[in-house]
């Protein structure tokens, strides 16, 4: 029987998904509806999968299990969950797998040309303010990662389905639509999580990257006053090497462009308590320029 | 100082790049990221341009960079060659470069 494949183009990136775990087919199928298909033989530049445990290990608990490219260090998941180990996957593949482009952990949106990167660490607010404000008038890049060519320096989108955790699920399902969301995955490490479809817009413009023009380090609080604070240009670069997954990698290719990203684009760290505030801010620091 | 004859170089392959008032450095070799303050960046271009010990770098420096005002600066020099050195940012030997 052959596996069931899906062959999409993500952004900069031609992806080949092996769902040896059918039943996510359809989650898939609806969470990247409006991505460019292919057929099987066309070639890829990253195959992921998941697959479920072997014959002795389903008497214990069935598994998903993600593969790719490059080795992860992931332990499996209940299969439930077997969605969740392909997103995980993918964003592991991307991160570190990308030669062409220095990764940075970061959500992005865009004005016009003017792109935003918005870098966190897991649980920093980056997807959720990147995908509310997708819907909301800006123009969806990613939520996970900031694509930085590394000979041009524009970021290049990368519009997959936003990831979101525990409470940011009903605050965005109530802002895009329960039809534009994933089901939900309780048994990870990071709780509750469940996806929100990148807006049809984003998708149809990823092949046209933008030029960063502010870096904005989120900082969600619920009792948070709305400002900006400047942050100096080596702190940015320290935070964004931390958060780099290939900047290593690519040795002094990373360094150009990390250096030249912090030396060309003011950054700030921004404290919001509504993706309103948030909005506005952003926008006021983009006109600065 | 006079006795130190270590001949110093720049780290062949080392990128550097000024980010407001310190001087960010990579080095190849290691793959390490540095960063340090700005006057390092005066240093490894003198050191750049004229390879030598302490004393001959100081007085290029101070030809070149304007550092003369800067007091005891062949100690100084000896000092931050010295601390580039063991970063690795620099390479020492006994004997000239080629």
């Amino acid at each position: 029987m052959s596996i069931p494949e899906r062959l999409l183009d993500l952004g900069p990136h031609r992806v080949r998904m092996r769902l040896e775990t059918p039943e996510i087919a359809p989650v898939v199928d609806h969470l990247y509806a409006g991505f460019p298909r292919h057929s099987a033989d066309a070639l890829a530049d990253f195959t992921v999968g998941v697959r479920a445990s072997g014959f002795l290990r389903r008497f214990i608990r069935q598994d998903a299990i993600g593969y790719c490219d490059t080795p992860a260090p992931f332990v499996p998941l209940p299969r439930e969950s077997a969605m969740v180990v392909l997103e995980m996957i993918l964003n592991w593949q991307c991160g570190m797998g990308s030669f062409r482009f220095l990764t940075l952990h970061a959500g992005v949106v865009a004005k016009g040309d003017a792109a935003v990167i918005l870098p966190g660490l897991s649980g920093a607010g980056k997807s959720t303010l990147s995908i509310g404000l997708g819907y909301a008038g800006w123009r969806y890049f990613a939520d996970e990662y900031a694509l930085i060519g590394l000979e041009d320096g524009l970021v290049y989108p990368y519009p997959r389905p936003a990831s979101l955790k525990n409470a940011s699920i009903d605050i965005i399902a109530a802002q895009i639509g329960a039809d534009a969301m994933s089901p939900r995955y309780p048994e990870t490490a990071k709780g509750i999580v469940a996806y929100a479809r990148a807006p049809a817009d984003a998708v149809a413009a990823m092949a046209i990257p933008a030029t960063p023009k502010l870096i904005a380090f989120p900082h969600f609080a619920p009792d948070a006053a709305p400002r900006a604070e400047p942050v100096i240009p080596t702190e940015a670069l320290v935070l964004l090497i931390n958060g780099s997954p290939n900047y290593l990698k690519l040795g002094a290719l990373g360094f150009q462009a990390m250096t030249r990203l912090v030396r060309d684009v003011p950054a700030y760290r921004i404290h919001y308590a509504r993706q309103e505030q948030a909005d506005q801010l952003l926008q006021e620091l983009l006109s600065r320029d | 100082l006079t006795q130190d004859l270590t001949h110093y170089a720049v780290t062949p392959g080392l990128l550097t790049a000024a980010l407001g008032d310190l001087t960010c450095l990579f080095n190849p070799r290691s793959q390490t990221t540095h960063i340090l303050p700005d006057d390092t960046l005066a240093l490894l271009e003198t050191l750049e341009a004229h390879p030598g010990d302490a004393l001959s770098v100081s007085h290029a420096l101070a030809v070149h960079a304007d550092a003369s005002a800067i007091e005891d600066l062949p100690v100084v020099v000896a000092q931050r060659l010295a601390e580039l050195a063991d970063m690795g940012l620099v390479v020492g030997s006994m004997a000239p470069a080629r």
